[in-house]
């Protein structure tokens, strides 16, 4: 996976867009319920968070193509994200 | 994008204070009733990205690149070569250089509140690598005059929710 921390974009090894990250609530992942090892929810939205760290590039595709709205987590450190800037200015 | 709000998650209870970031959306709100609290943009030279650019021998395309580990990871094959070396820059472009919180007519001294899109600039997140990221939401206090933003600058995050 690669994350732009800027832009919030998330995109597979391959370059392929996968979402933009954004939470109106402005929720942390050690505030949620923990549902599963890899999972959490929102008390907020009542949606599930998905931890990315254990996940494949096709696996979380195919989550968030499943439901667009799926959250992610991703954490800076994790080994399997690589961090992309890109050189793009964020516009406000 | 929630590592941000490196505080609290905003309670229920909190008001959330909006932002306008040019003269119309300002005054626009000043005719519905709010008090536009005006602060000038300034970026912190604490937010930083990095990025290099390498462009291949034969081609002439080029790859950016944001991570010291991209030739390790193979994101940059032999025949690239770098044009540009690790520079780090100022990430975010505002249009207007000044911008307003959209303070309620009926706020009282001492409430608390929820700025959603903080207008200075605090580290809200940094890298191992050196970069570090803009502290987008954060609680403040409304002192009669101003927002006392309950910045803590000991708390770090690096995860992001979205």
């Amino acid at each position: 996976m690669k994350f732009d921390p800027v832009t919030k974009r998330v995109y597979t090894e391959r370059d392929e867009f996968i979402k933009t990250m954004h939470c109106p609530y402005k929720v942390r992942w050690g505030n949620l319920q923990e549902t599963s090892s890899t999972s959490r929810k929102c008390a907020q939205c009542d949606h599930l968070v998905i931890d990315t760290e254990f996940l494949s590039d096709a696996e979380v595709l195919r989550l968030v193509n499943a439901n667009p709205a799926t959250c992610l987590k991703i954490d800076l450190d994790q080994h399997n994200v690589k961090l992309r800037t890109d050189g793009i200015l964020e516009q406000k | 994008m929630a590592f941000w709000n490196r505080n609290r998650v905003p309670r229920e209870d909190l008001r959330v204070i909006k932002t306008a970031r040019d003269k119309d959306s300002i005054n626009e709100a000043a005719r519905n009733g709010f008090r536009p609290l005006l602060k000038p943009v300034q970026p912190s030279d604490k937010i930083r990205s990095k990025y290099s650019v390498v462009q291949n021998k034969r081609t002439g395309e080029i790859k950016v690149v944001g991570d010291y580990r991209a030739r390790l990871l193979s994101d940059i094959a032999d025949e690239d070569e770098t044009v540009i070396d690790w520079t780090f820059y100022y990430p975010h472009n505002f249009k207007s250089p000044f911008a307003a919180y959209l303070i309620p007519a009926d706020i009282r001294k001492g409430e608390r509140v929820f700025i959603e899109d903080l207008i200075e600039d605090y580290v809200g997140a940094s890298w191992n690598q050196g970069d570090t990221y803009r502290l987008e939401s954060c609680e403040a206090i409304w002192n009669g005059k101003d927002l006392k933003i309950q910045y803590d600058p000991k708390v770090n995050r690096s995860s992001f929710i979205g």
